[in-house]
């Protein structure tokens, strides 16, 4: 059998995305973002955007067709995100999905957001597939967890995650206690650069000292906390030192709360992750997600890996963000190795766990 | 014509029916009002298993509880786009009405007012209210004699459907058919159902609903739920902080 056409869904968060790989090779990835619509409320709102999602999937499977050049009926199987998401925004793709192969009569494959955003440089130009074993650190609005990935579809192990907010929720959060808009990560970068107060004098990262969330010699030492992350107390802390600040008329900037508060947020994600990979013995890290984009966690994150002798891989940031390229190259791979789909009877699961890569 | 119809605005439903002859082909129930998207891909499979192939899909757009209607209206368009035909949308309470149009024509006796010809041109009003969770019912008026739509739909308490209805030149006091699961979950202020075996929509009345209106030379509307009510979240102001 030539290689498999496989176009993948994705609606777990405020993304509709829809890619088309066939195989190992990306033919489009077509990604429509709410994102704007959620800007008044600070966050993504769920129904929000679920509502978009609605609106908007029509349109992605068409222009992902139109853009691959493929006729639907070309199709040879159809993936989606079945969870971990927001229940509500789930349901919308793996509704359509369900639609697609039901009238298709195609095999549908039902799976993890988490083992998708691994699974991209499978179709990513710029590599030569997965490089396996590696630890995946995944950071975005919704997401922050580190992976080891022994094989992109059967050994996937949750080694750790954030036990309150999302590092990219503590940053939205941030972001608007100083006045700047969602999304709150490109604005605490942009404020922390001093590119937002006209001066482009970039912040002091420590002008104040924000703490590590259970990164003390205790939690380390705890395997339940060892790889954790926590962002509530820094939050709090930013609370309390911009509040301070404030009241006294002291003479800190945004840009220095901001550049402080993003280095906390990197320092911890990257000690972490590369704790991870010394206790594993792998060489290797893959990074994924929103918070991707951010400029000092890549420049840290590179940093401290070549000190470790750890390679690091940062995919293209299209394929990084959420999008439907990643759940189409794990169909592709499921399909390749001969598993077989799952039923079309399969519920959207909010907090799938890591390990069921196919539902 | 042969029509998908596809309703998950209360229970879920999906139905190919040929139209000119008011056959069903196929159809499949739950009536779970939750699991709808455990529904949806066994139900669709089944029904488009059929020889005969749908040339328009119509999804009920509600109103009903978002989460589980959207998954029909996206399962609906995507069925549409794989067999590149159009998907139109219609009120899910229309599926209620002409279900009740049809069994008061079957039922009818030679004297009785619903299926005269000689009936008056506008019929007795039919009121449909479903559940819109959060202790509250989606709810129309439709007419007893074509299912064509007098009010609504609405959203309310029930204690404030009655003034709505006022609003809107109907006395819930006096509208003797009442149907829908509305009626089941409170019937000592809307009063008992009148049939109660019509409860949710159902496809195959969507679909001779959306035939109905084709025939009158009514456009169905876009694939778009109706969700009458607002997204729950609040805008935040962005906060200022005094600091530069």
């Amino acid at each position: 059998m030539s290689e498999p056409l496989v176009l993948g869904i994705e609606s777990s968060c405020d993304e509709t995305g829809v890619g088309i790989v066939r195989g190992r090779t990306l033919l489009t990835n077509t990604v429509s973002s709410s994102m704007d619509e959620h800007i008044r409320f600070g966050g993504v709102v769920p129904e929000v955007a679920s509502r978009a999602h609605v609106q908007a999937i029509g349109p992605a499977i068409a222009s992902a067709c139109e853009a691959a050049e493929v006729e639907l009926s070309d199709i040879d199987a159809i993936a989606v995100t079945a969870g971990p998401g927001l229940s509500g925004a789930l349901m919308v793709g793996v509704g359509a999905a369900k639609g697609l192969a039901a009238a298709l009569g195609r095999p549908l494959y039902g799976v993890n957001h988490l083992a998708a955003h691994v699974a991209v440089d499978l179709v990513a130009e710029d590599v030569d597939g997965l490089t396996t074993p590696t630890i995946a650190l995944l950071v975005s609005g919704g997401h922050t967890e580190i992976l080891r990935i022994g094989d992109v579809v059967d050994d996937i192990e949750l080694l750790g995650a954030t036990i309150d907010d999302a590092a990219g929720e503590a940053f939205d959060k941030t972001a608007r206690l100083l006045g700047l808009n969602y999304p709150g990560g490109p604005n605490i970068s942009k404020a922390a650069l001093g590119l937002l107060d006209g001066t482009g004098v970039p912040g002091d990262r420590k002008a104040v000292k924000f703490p590590r969330g259970l990164a003390k010699k205790q939690d380390l030492r705890d395997p339940e906390r060892r790889y954790n992350f926590s962002f509530s107390g820094l939050k709090t802390a930013a609370l309390r030192e911009v509040t301070k600040a404030e009241t006294l008329g002291a003479d800190l900037r945004v840009a220095d709360i901001a550049a402080g508060f993003e280095d906390a947020v990197v320092d911890v994600l990257v000690t972490k992750t590369l704790l991870a990979a010394a206790d594993t013995g792998i060489n290797h890290v893959v990074l994924g997600g929103g918070v991707a984009a951010n400029s000092h966690l890549r420049e840290v994150l590179a940093a401290r890996c070549a000190e470790a002798g750890v390679t690091l891989r940062v995919p293209p940031l299209t394929l990084c963000t959420d999008n439907g390229a990643m759940v189409a190259a794990l169909g592709a791979e499921l399909v390749s190795r001969g598993i077989g789909p799952s039923d079309l009877s399969f519920a959207a699961v909010s907090s799938l766990d890591v390990d069921h890569v196919l539902v | 014509m042969i029509i998908l119809a596809i309703d998950t605005s209360q229970s879920a439903s999906v139905a190919l029916v040929d139209t000119d002859t008011g056959s069903i082909i196929a159809a499949e129930h739950a009536d779970d009002q939750r699991r709808h998207v455990e529904f949806i891909g066994p139900a669709l499979a089944s029904v488009l298993a059929e020889d005969s192939q749908p040339e328009l899909v119509v999804v009920g757009i509600g109103p009903g509880p978002f989460t589980g209607l959207r998954v029909g209206i996206a399962a609906g368009i995507a069925v549409g786009q794989a067999h590149g035909i159009p998907v139109k949308g219609l009120l899910s309470q229309a599926a209620i009405a002409e279900e009740f149009v049809r069994s008061a024509a079957d039922l009818a006796t030679p004297a009785s007012q619903v299926a005269s010809p000689a009936a008056n041109e506008s019929g007795r009003p039919v009121l449909i209210a479903s559940d819109a969770r959060r202790k509250e019912v989606y709810f129309s008026v439709y007419d007893s004699t074509d299912a064509t739509l007098s009010a609504g739909p609405f959203v309310a308490k029930p204690a404030e459907v009655a003034s709505v209805l006022a609003d809107n030149g109907f006395r819930l006091e006096t509208i003797e058919e009442r149907l829908g699961r509305g009626f089941l979950l409170y019937p000592d202020i809307l009063g008992e159902p009148s049939v109660e075996l019509i409860t949710d929509p159902r496809a195959e009345y969507l679909a001779l609903a959306a035939a109905r209106e084709l025939t009158a030379g009514r456009e169905l509307r876009e694939p778009i739920p109706e969700y009458l009510r607002e997204a729950d979240a609040k805008a935040t102001p962005v906060r200022e902080s005094s600091l530069r």
